[in-house]
């Protein structure tokens, strides 16, 4: 008995494919990894699924028995509703349908056909400036690395935001526009630069913000001195929603005033604004 | 021109050009260091002369700058909190003090140091200085940390922080506490309610360099 094609329909392609790849950019074009879902049907003699992929749309124009002779296939059982297609070249769009069988023998029609491209690992390998500071505001950060795609994402952790990317340089170069909160944590970030598909890319501690040093004069004198000195110490060891506590002190702001922040404002001791 | 003539010239040349480079040498100092010193300053004798001393009972709550010791070309100046009833609870000091660069420099980058008024738990070690030789200007923090309380003098008169001046060349040269510090225009902070307070109504004594 033969299961209606619509009760199998594929979820939409955004959400129904996750993709992942190997850590090998030397072998990005043959490591794709598609997996696609459909929705379950729940006719009684459902006996499993099968999920067919192909390098041309047209193969499911064809009847199943006859799509199946061009096409890799995958049989699955009726409680699982995925399948993950592995080895795929990065360049290429792979199409899918699946269809139902009985435990008769019966296959069903095509479900609706979607395509995809298997996501592709971008190789993230330098990024300049190396640095910005609290309050920055379009700061231009260029990186630079392999693989890069139109559609994909840049990531400098909290306190960041990524106001645009310039994509005209993919596959080659990516170009961020910053907006760094006045708040932001003074500290080295983690950058990822994720393709369209999921495959990212992480450079450790490859970006630095730094200290607005307006923030060091903590009493708004326009000089980093004393009142700003003692203004610390009176809050010392304070801790983030504890007494005594203000981002106004903790410069880094890491949740506690301690060393590190009047390391900072000793640094910039004497320093005179406007800042 | 015989070949001794051509000589002699050669030797007559020489003293010449080595006082040139002499003069450039002698152009090459500023900054503060000792290369700028009057040639003379080497024996200089120092002296720091307050401009007035507080005496107890009777005087305000004063902060002055009073000499702890003089030797050679450097004079060790103390910031003096002057309290007769030991009524002030101190947790900074917070300076501003202007010197005559043309007479004197900070000796170092940090010519400061402790004194005995603020007890532990102190936010640094030693007072925080920074000095400019060529404006004459020297900045300097001192202050106890939280979790603390305020300190308060013991007798009638304490040094709270002091800092080292050396003699440039001789002369005349005033050092002055001077009142634009960030601390609403005061020098010394007490802790209330958890917060640094300006303590006002301080009286301010600075003082001269002599050097000659």
């Amino acid at each position: 008995m033969p299961t209606s094609p619509s009760s199998r329909r594929l979820l939409a392609l955004g959400a129904a494919l996750l993709c992942a790849l190997a850590s090998h950019p030397a072998h990005a074009a043959t490591n794709g990894v598609l997996t696609v879902y459909w929705d379950a049907n729940n006719e009684p003699d459902l006996a499993g699924y099968r999920a067919y992929m192909a390098t041309s749309a047209g193969v499911f124009a064809l009847p199943p028995a006859q799509a199946r002779l061009q096409s890799v296939t995958h049989d699955v059982q009726p409680g699982t509703l995925q399948s993950t297609f592995g080895s795929l070249d990065t360049s290429f769009t792979y199409w899918f349908g699946v269809t139902a069988f009985d435990t008769s023998g019966n296959e069903s029609g095509f479900s609706n056909v979607i395509s995809a491209t298997p996501a592709v690992t971008p190789t993230f390998t330098s990024l300049t400036p190396t640095s910005g500071a609290q309050g920055d505001t379009g700061l231009v950060v260029t990186l630079n690395g392999s693989n890069f795609q139109n559609g994909g994402t840049v990531s400098f952790g909290p306190g960041i935001t990524v106001t645009n990317l310039n994509t005209t340089g993919v596959p080659l170069r990516l170009i961020a526009t910053l907006s760094i909160a006045s708040l932001a944590e003074v500290d080295t970030r983690d950058v990822t630069v994720t393709n369209p598909g999921g495959g990212s890319s992480t450079r450790i501690n490859a970006f630095l913000v730094n200290l607005d040093l307006a923030r060091a004069d903590i009493n708004s004198s326009s000089r980093i001195d004393g009142g700003d000195l003692v203004r610390l110490a009176t809050s010392f060891a304070a801790t983030s929603g504890g007494p005594g506590y203000s981002t106004q002190v903790d410069l880094n702001v890491d949740g506690v005033v301690d060393g590190t922040d009047l390391s900072y404002l000793i640094t910039f001791f004497g320093f005179v604004g406007p800042f | 021109m015989t070949t001794n003539d051509r000589r002699a010239s050669a030797r007559g040349k020489a003293p010449r050009l080595i006082a040139i480079l002499l003069l450039a040498v002698a152009g090459c100092g500023g900054g503060g260091d000792e290369s700028s010193d009057d040639p003379v300053a080497a024996g200089l004798s120092t002296n720091f002369i307050a401009d007035s001393s507080p005496i107890c009972p009777g005087s305000p709550d004063t902060l002055g700058l009073t000499k702890i010791s003089a030797v050679g070309r450097t004079a060790i100046i103390g910031v003096t909190v002057t309290d007769c009833n030991a009524s002030l609870g101190i947790y900074g000091v917070v300076l501003d003090i202007d010197f005559d660069p043309a007479i004197m420099q900070c000796e170092s980058a940090n010519p400061c140091a402790g004194g005995t008024l603020l007890s532990s738990p102190l936010l640094t070690s030693a007072p925080q200085c920074t000095c400019n030789n060529n404006t004459g200007e020297l900045i300097a923090a001192f202050s106890k940390r939280a979790p603390g309380t305020n300190d308060t003098i013991t007798g009638t008169a304490e040094v709270i922080m002091s800092f080292t001046m050396r003699a440039r060349r001789a002369g005349i040269g005033r050092v002055d506490l001077t009142a634009t510090g960030s601390l609403n225009g005061s020098a010394l902070a007490t802790l209330s309610g958890g917060s640094a307070v300006a303590i006002g109504s301080m009286t301010y004594v600075s003082g001269t360099i002599l050097a000659q």
